[in-house]
């Protein structure tokens, strides 16, 4: 069998019918078959696993297997068991690589929802985008869908570089937040610097307050979203309190 | 990883312990294998030919899961697992292709397959409506194409014959779709009758189409799809040199 869903990929060829196997790649099929090195098998199918996702839950399961293996086997169980551990920090939740392909809604800089005593003087920028399926949906309804997902882009601003003579522009990210809508019920996770830890915020941290109170669209901010709040306006979607 | 450089999963069962679900791991565009547990990874009753495939999460932060799809005995049951994590297994369902497709005795490796065009999910399998089912080694056995949701673990639609054009027709299984983005290819066993040693031979041969469509609804399984698959006879010597295929040219594994 060869990879399924591998359709951009180089086809991996394989031998179905009977063991040993054979795997054959499409640059060795050029220089002759390369043995499958691999204990006799049968019938199977080889799936190429792109994602952080589907790659952490083999690396994961892997960790397991020598954990369990190790404590009855004397092997460096600590290992095994920081390994497992260290997956397991994920929690399932792996910031999407290309969140900066998605929908970008809008920048804002140096803003704050706290009283302000004094202008900040360095200011950052926070750039907000959004999942392609959830922007279409919101288009069409003024509504988000469930499994919408927000990506906060926090960088620093800069204001002397290059040619610059005044503003500022945009530098190193300085953090990242997430806001996923499952079940109806909104929940923000917040990334650390790596980008690759993630956690959701406890429900007592003030966003979800915040959002709730003044988010001019189920709990979202689209009254700072030049593009969708017109959407929302037409739709007849807008909340009183976030529309003020 | 990466799209250019992906981990490779090869779900295998073997056939001195064919009661495990075996999975190996290749980081090493598929050269190295390691199992993900050297203990099997599951234990059924029988599980033969498994297929899998990973469905991601609609929302981008969380795990999708990955099903499998076995042959859990000779007859004409498919029986259908799922893992979120490949440490623990459930069974979602089990389908009797005799009751899609009318008469069959036999229903052999199913195969996932999942089309980038139309983003729907189907499995090939080989069926055959022989009254001696799997026990006559010439039973014909011909692909068939069943839409399947794995998300709700049901069918989707009808199960669609696989017209291979210009191929006998005879014993056709192992069936497994590729597609490079602008044709489709199906891999297949064309089983050979037995010559004067007795010995059968077991040829892969390859049928491509460049466009076909399985309707999806309340449709006959007889349906036929819009494009018949073009197969292409097979060579006399085998090749030692990948061939760019085309709906003339056949490819075959030397020394099978």
């Amino acid at each position: 069998m060869i990879t399924s869903g591998a359709s951009q990929y180089a086809p991996v060829f394989r031998d179905s019918c009977r063991g040993p196997s054979a795997v054959f790649s499409q640059t060795s099929l050029i220089d002759g078959p390369t043995p499958l090195l691999i204990s006799p098998s049968e019938h199977g199918t080889i799936i190429p696993l792109t994602d952080d996702h589907s790659t952490a839950l083999v690396y994961r399961a892997v960790a397991a297997a020598q954990l369990i293996d190790s404590a009855y086997m004397g092997r460096p169980y600590l290992l095994a068991l920081l390994t497992l551990a260290a997956m397991q920090a994920q929690d399932n939740l792996v910031l999407p690589a290309n969140y900066r392909e998605w929908i970008f809604l809008s920048s804002g800089l140096g803003m704050t929802y706290r009283p302000l005593a004094a202008p900040d003087a360095q200011p950052r920028f926070d750039n907000v985008f959004v999942s392609r399926p959830a922007y279409d949906a919101f288009l069409k309804s003024g509504m988000w869908p469930d499994k919408t997902t927000f990506i906060l882009e926090v960088r620093a601003a800069e204001s002397k570089g290059s040619i610059n003579n005044g503003g500022h522009y945009q530098s190193e990210v300085l953090g990242i937040e997430a806001e996923v809508k499952e079940a109806g019920k909104w929940t923000f996770y917040g990334f650390g610097s790596a980008g690759t830890e993630v956690e959701p915020f406890p429900r007592t941290e003030s966003c979800y307050s915040c959002h709730a109170q003044n988010g001019a669209v189920d709990n979202t901010f689209v009254q700072f979203y030049p593009t969708l709040l017109p959407v929302a306006k037409e739709k007849g979607t807008l909340h009183v309190n976030g529309a003020k | 990883m990466s799209p250019n450089n992906p981990l490779y999963l090869y779900a295998h069962f073997r056939d001195t312990d064919v009661v495990h679900l075996r999975l190996s791991y290749s980081s090493d565009r598929a050269i190295s294998w390691q199992d993900v547990n050297p203990e099997g990874s599951f234990r059924a009753q029988a599980l033969r030919d498994p297929s899998i495939i990973y469905v991601p999460n609609a929302n981008p932060l969380l795990t999708g899961t990955f099903y499998f799809i076995v042959t859990p005995a000779v007859g004409s049951n498919v029986q259908f697992f799922s893992s979120d994590d490949l440490m623990n297994f459930s069974p979602i369902t089990t389908i009797d292709i005799a009751a899609l497709v009318p008469g069959a005795t036999v229903a052999w490796a199913p195969e996932w397959w999942h089309d980038p065009r139309d983003g729907q999910y189907y499995f090939f399998i080989a069926v055959s409506s022989d009254p001696e089912g799997a026990s006559s080694s010439t039973a014909v056995m011909l692909p068939y194409l069943v839409p399947f949701n794995p998300a709700s673990a049901s069918p989707s639609g009808f199960p669609v014959a696989i017209p291979l054009s210009g191929t006998t027709q005879k014993r056709t299984f192992d069936f497994f779709p590729y597609s490079d983005g602008s044709r489709y290819y199906l891999l297949y066993v064309d089983q050979q009758p037995a010559g004067s040693g007795g010995n059968v031979t077991q040829p892969i041969a390859f049928a491509t189409s460049r466009g076909w469509r399985v309707r999806i609804g309340n449709k006959p399984w007889t349906e036929p799809i819009t494009s018949v698959w073009g197969h292409s006879r097979p060579r006399r010597q085998p090749s030692s040199r990948w061939e760019k295929p085309d709906s003339s040219a056949w490819y075959s594994i030397p020394g099978l």
